[in-house]
């Protein structure tokens, strides 16, 4: 059932190309960056990506949590991508390293980095190599990728990076998202564009980005594919990074930038993984909508809305079906809908100013968020540790959760995992491990265990680190427990307990 | 059959959602989209006349002559025949005649009275009713240097004196709006066309002038289609802004949209194009911008728009880094 959706993308992906190369038979040609001007068109391409994520990440933050049908069809379809970093980061071919001196070996490269996401001391800028993630080497952007998916909850990351041969370490904030939906510039289209991919991303051109007269209006246009995308009501398999590769069809910013430099992004190719489905009136409305309210919640001014639309009315008059603009009377429609609307939100109280790092709280600098104190007998637990969970998507184990519970009766702290799609760990030839170790706050290790998933093993299993073992003196501090599920590491906590 | 259930599930969904939609947003009555629409009718046409004048007049500018130079003669007033869509903007206007749309900024004196929604009404005495009245006045007035026009508002007439323009070639520009590309193009004859975006990508008048000038420089050094495939839409005399007012009244199978894929991609040889560049910069100078400003926009043009930077081998214009080299050589010659 998880990968049939795949097979019906790949047949309407090849259906659209056909129906694209059918429409416009003066395709556009492979698109490559003047040598001469490449690190200017880096840098303003990637400042582009970076206003239309920064936009995009600041609507997403706002989003209402997912309810209903949608939220039971997401578990079993959509893999838990929804956590992402303050930067946008990509492999960088042999030309731009040799350009930004970056060693061989350090592929993965920073792009472009969100400011309102990032804490003021954190120093890393576009160009800078990244080489660690929490402490585990990063050799590819795909690398990295899991390792954020994979990464605990709610937490700050411990990144590596190199500039000039110079490496330094930064404490950063991970962004949770309740649904990641990315925001692409696609360089490859020449006008006016904004849309919604096969796979559920944001697509906008360079053009539309020169249109919009301020951030709000932005705002407004990818609110409103924020809201097509969460109409769907199937839920699309992300690509991965490698997949998009083959493909050809870059997208999450950087690999377009990428793949220009290189030439092996086809402009030809990205088109033809944009959702070719016209929306209805009704839909387009529907959108609209929620969009201004998506974005009076997340702080930005309605009243863009109606700006933008009535002046692309009037600049753009292409009169094509999938075009940006319809024809009358739609975008009247929309103009005087979106005044409406823009009134009745202005009469609702103004939500608080926009500030990410107030809500991703302060870093403790252990990993751990600060919290209320939960005190027993001798001893109180310090740790939102409680209620966190890890999410894993692991093609041969299915999908599951992993969480810390303390139990004050029984002096006991318990790492259980609770699976799902079970399925196809049975088939498959060889069944991945969760590997459990725990350290004590002298750091070392007091227990470590194994358990397999597979036929026979349930979905819940857990492993019981028995705290009366030791002595109280020796239980103050701070306690770790690492997880691994076949050699790559899903959760990596820290819990401290104090004297009472 | 699996992989159908996805799709039959999201037809599915797609109708109940349109259904509850339909009810949801009923709001907008008849009255509300009318009124709404005059006055976005309005706004668009004074967009498009404001830009087609500010066009004309840098075209104008770069065409104009010295004193008894140059084949044609223009006067510095954009004018239009009154037609269904112009008498609905301006409901004073005749059913026969010609209304002012622009004035020629740097062309025309600064102090003319008359602005848009004026009515021509005669040019030395002699009554012009539409553009065939205004061609044969110029044609057999060739020489004069000051023409007297009657203008009339609200049926009030007064007089005014026009200088004549010496221009190289009487050409009609455009602003076309059927594309939402970043585009400037010519037929090689007598159309010049930019498009809205290219005017909003344009960083200023000295760039805006680059761009005009370099399509005006295909006209008048009189660069030839290699191939031409898609012959562009006719544009008679006597449409003066009848092209524009076409694009003006979007409906399916206008044909004026037709008019950017003959000419958009017009394949001019690379050497016409850096010939082009340097009558432009030529021209920028001798106007007194500076030169410098075409590099940047070339520039500009290929660090933002990495796309339109073809591969080599195909490319009909040569690559951004040989037009800047091509007129830092032309800055660097006395």
């Amino acid at each position: 059932m998880i990968f049939a959706p795949r097979s019906a993308l790949a047949a309407l992906l090849a259906l659209s190309f056909m129906a694209s190369s059918c429409a416009a038979p003066k395709s556009p040609p492979a698109a490559r960056l003047d040598p001469v001007l490449e690190k200017e068109s880096l840098d303003f391409l990637s400042e582009q990506q970076i206003r239309a994520s920064s936009i995009a990440y600041r609507l997403e933050l706002a989003l209402p949590a997912e309810s209903g049908p949608k939220q039971w069809l997401s578990t079993f379809l959509q893999p838990p991508e929804t956590r992402t970093l303050p930067f946008i980061y990509d492999d960088l071919p042999g030309a731009i390293r040799k350009n930004r001196a970056l060693s061989g070996s350090q592929n993965a490269a920073i792009t472009g980095v969100l400011k309102d996401f990032l804490p003021a001391a954190a120093d890393i800028l576009a160009g800078d190599a990244i080489t660690s993630f929490n402490g585990l080497a990063v050799t590819s952007a795909g690398h990295l990728d899991r390792f954020v998916r994979e990464a605990p909850k709610e937490s700050w990351i411990t990144l590596g990076t190199a500039r000039e041969g110079k490496e330094s370490m930064h404490r950063l904030p991970l962004l949770e998202l309740v649904r990641d939906i990315p925001a692409s510039v696609d360089p490859g289209l020449l006008e006016v564009y904004s849309g919604v991919s096969l796979y559920g991303e944001i697509i906008l051109s360079n053009p539309l980005l020169r249109f919009v007269e301020s951030e709000d209006e932005l705002a407004f246009l990818i609110a409103h594919e924020i809201a097509h995308v969460r109409a769907l009501q199937y839920t699309v398999q992300a690509m991965t990074r490698e997949e998009r590769k083959v493909a050809k069809i870059g997208t999450r910013g950087g690999s377009f930038l990428a793949g220009l430099v290189s030439g092996t992004f086809d402009p030809v190719q990205a088109k033809a993984h944009m959702n070719t489905r016209i929306f209805l009136e009704a839909e387009e409305l529907a959108a609209d909508d929620d969009a201004l309210e998506l974005m009076h919640s997340a702080g930005f001014d309605p009243k863009a809305a109606a700006r933008v639309l009535e002046r692309m009315s009037i600049e753009i008059l292409s009169t094509s079906p999938d075009s940006i603009v319809r024809i009358h009377p739609v975008t009247s429609d929309r103009v005087i809908m979106a005044l409406k609307k823009a009134e009745a939100l202005a009469a609702q109280p103004a939500p608080a100013p926009f500030s990410f790092l107030e809500r991703a709280g302060e870093d403790s600098g252990l990993g751990l968020v600060p919290g209320s104190q939960l005190d027993h007998g001798g001893l109180g637990i310090l740790s939102y540790g409680l209620t966190w969970k890890c999410s894993f998507f692991a093609k041969r184990a299915g999908s599951g959760s992993g969480s810390l519970v303390f139990d004050p009766a029984l002096d006991e702290v318990c790492w259980f995992v609770e699976l799902s799609g079970l399925e196809s760990a049975k088939q498959a030839f060889q069944r991945p491990e969760f590997h459990i170790e725990w350290f004590s706050p002298a750091a070392i290790k007091v227990y470590e265990t194994d358990f397999k998933t597979g036929p026979g093993s349930g979905s819940r299993m857990s492993s019981l680190l028995a705290l009366k073992k030791f002595p109280l003196k020796e239980r103050a501090g701070v306690w770790r427990v690492r997880v691994t599920l076949g050699g790559r590491l899903i959760d990596d906590r820290r819990f401290a307990l104090k004297q009472g | 059959m699996k992989s159908c259930f996805p799709t039959i599930f999201s037809f599915l969904f797609i109708g109940l959602l349109a259904s509850a939609c339909a009810m949801k947003f009923s709001s907008v009555t008849k009255e509300e989209r009318s009124i709404y629409e005059q006055a976005l009718e309005r706004k668009r046409m004074n967009f498009y006349f404001d830009n087609v004048t500010e066009v004309t007049s840098i075209g104008y500018r770069i065409l104009q002559q010295k004193k008894g130079e140059g084949t044609d003669s223009v006067i510095p007033i954009l004018l239009a025949e009154t037609g269904k869509a112009i008498r609905e903007m301006f409901p004073d206007s005749p059913e026969e005649g010609i209304l002012v749309v622009g004035v020629l900024r740097g062309l025309a004196p600064q102090d003319l009275k008359a602005i848009r929604g004026d009515i021509l009404e005669a040019l030395d005495g002699v009554p012009i009713r539409n553009e065939k009245d205004l061609g044969k006045f110029m044609k057999e007035n060739p020489d004069k240097e000051k023409i007297r026009a009657s203008f009339s508002r609200h049926g009030n007439s007064w007089e005014e004196e026009l200088p004549v323009v010496r221009a190289a070639k009487k050409i009609r520009f455009l602003v076309d709006g059927k594309t939402s590309e970043v585009a400037a193009y010519t037929d090689g004859k007598e159309i010049v066309a930019v498009s809205t975006q290219m005017l909003r990508f344009a960083a200023g008048e000295e760039e805006l002038t680059f761009i005009i000038a370099h399509e005006l420089g295909h006209v008048l050094e009189g660069h030839r289609l290699k191939t031409f495939t898609e012959k562009p839409a006719p544009v008679t005399a006597a449409a003066s802004l009848g092209a524009l007012l076409d694009q003006l009244a979007p409906g399916p199978g206008s044909s004026a949209g037709s008019l950017i894929q003959g000419l958009a991609q017009a394949p001019y040889s690379q050497k016409m194009e850096l010939a082009a560049d340097v009558y432009a910069a030529r021209r920028m100078k001798e106007l007194g911008f500076d030169p410098a400003a075409a590099g940047r926009f070339i520039k500009r043009f290929a660090v933002e728009l990495p796309a339109t930077q073809k591969k080599h081998m195909l490319s009909s214009h040569p690559t951004s880094s040989e037009r800047m080299a091509a007129l830092e050589q032309f800055a660097g010659k006395p």
